[in-house]
């Protein structure tokens, strides 16, 4: 019997690409990139990633991930892992830089508006969020980007950062109490 | 839950597309300034590193990330074969010490043999001018089992006794 049309031109999940990778098929591996690549480097830049940095560590997110395939048992969302590998690697970086996280605001991260007044006063709420998320400890400051940038609930959060979802909920109000304070 | 916490929960579905608020939430948002401060942090959030993900060229990652990972799977196999190659000159080296061994202490066993099976060959061409005695008599020789006969030295002259003495002598005289 036929697949229908819908399926055969249905995307290819992240586990399928995977495994494709894992049987020889490089296309399955420039995939994964191509989809999560820049959400990664989202990731990584508003969690203090150095910014001359962050393509470097985009790569080295993925090739530990490729390197590490054979762990990963799809329990986890693809992305989620990324996020982990990602997170270590700040941490990594962190130690490296004798514990100061640096965390700069693009000058093009706000793109000009119609409106220069709001442009101005958008760009100034995210200096002093940047700069706010900078004060935070490590795990309020991913559990907040993950929540707020990325959209993810408390049980991705919590596999990927390998804390509890009651846990990630609490670091999530923490992080919001002081970032409104440090902006109020 | 308080309508706060509630709100909270939404934000991340309204700020990626997935819902609307309803008219109460949208509401509450109006007249709670707590939740307005926090929507904003949301809004803020979602436009960080917005740059950085632009700047970011797939197709140059997916490449370096290959090359990368294939040139550790080069080593990788370098490293195998290097290894199976030196396991494999190992074991030569260890058979030839060993067969070097052997020899050595059983040297003189084995000169023996050889100069055992060159008698032999001499005796063998000289077969057929035998007579039927004297066949029986080297087949007599022929049939002493292994453990005594071969591998250990041959039987000095002096231990045979009369009989095996004369075969001998029979068998040399043709």
């Amino acid at each position: 019997m036929r697949a229908p049309a819908a399926e055969l031109t249905a995307p290819l999940t992240d586990a399928a690409l995977v495994l494709a990778y894992r049987g020889g098929d490089e296309r399955g591996a420039t995939e994964l990139v191509a989809r999560h690549a820049a959400v990664v480097a989202r990731f990584l830049a508003g969690a203090g990633g150095d910014p001359g940095e962050i393509d470097d560590l985009v790569q080295e997110t993925f090739i530990r991930a490729f390197r590490a395939l054979d762990g990963w048992r799809g329990e986890s969302a693809f992305r989620s892992w990324l996020f982990s590998i990602a997170s270590n690697l700040l941490k990594d970086q962190f130690r490296r830089r004798g514990g100061r996280t640096m965390l700069t605001l693009m000058d093009d991260d706000l793109h000009a508006d119609d409106d220069p007044a709001a442009t101005l006063e958008a760009r100034e709420a995210e200096r002093q969020l940047q700069a706010g998320l900078g004060t935070l400890p490590r795990l309020q400051r991913e559990v907040f980007l993950l929540r707020a940038q990325q959209g993810m609930d408390y049980d991705a959060i919590a596999t990927t950062l390998d804390t509890t979802p009651g846990a990630a909920r609490v670091h999530y109000h923490h992080a919001v109490k002081r970032l409104k304070e440090l902006m109020a | 839950m308080s309508p706060c916490a509630l709100l909270s929960d939404r934000m991340v579905l309204v700020a990626d597309g997935t819902a609307d608020w309803s008219a109460a939430e949208a509401e509450h948002l109006a007249s709670c300034p707590d939740c307005r401060e926090e929507w904003r942090l949301i809004q803020g959030a979602r436009r960080l590193g917005t740059e950085a993900a632009r700047r970011t060229d797939a197709g140059r990652v997916s490449r370096l990330v290959l090359a990368t990972l294939a040139g550790e799977r080069r080593r990788r196999r370098w490293v195998r074969v290097g290894g199976l190659v030196g396991i494999a000159a190992a074991a030569a080296l260890a058979i030839m010490v060993s067969t070097a061994d052997r020899r050595g202490s059983g040297g003189e066993a084995g000169s023996i043999a050889v100069v055992g099976a060159e008698g032999l060959q001499l005796r063998l061409a000289e077969l057929e001018s035998l007579n039927e005695a004297e066949l029986e008599a080297i087949l007599d020789g022929l049939d002493v089992p292994l453990s005594e006969g071969a591998g250990g030295a041959p039987p000095a002259l002096g231990d045979l006794d009369d009989t095996q003495l004369e075969r001998v002598l029979r068998s040399l005289e043709g």
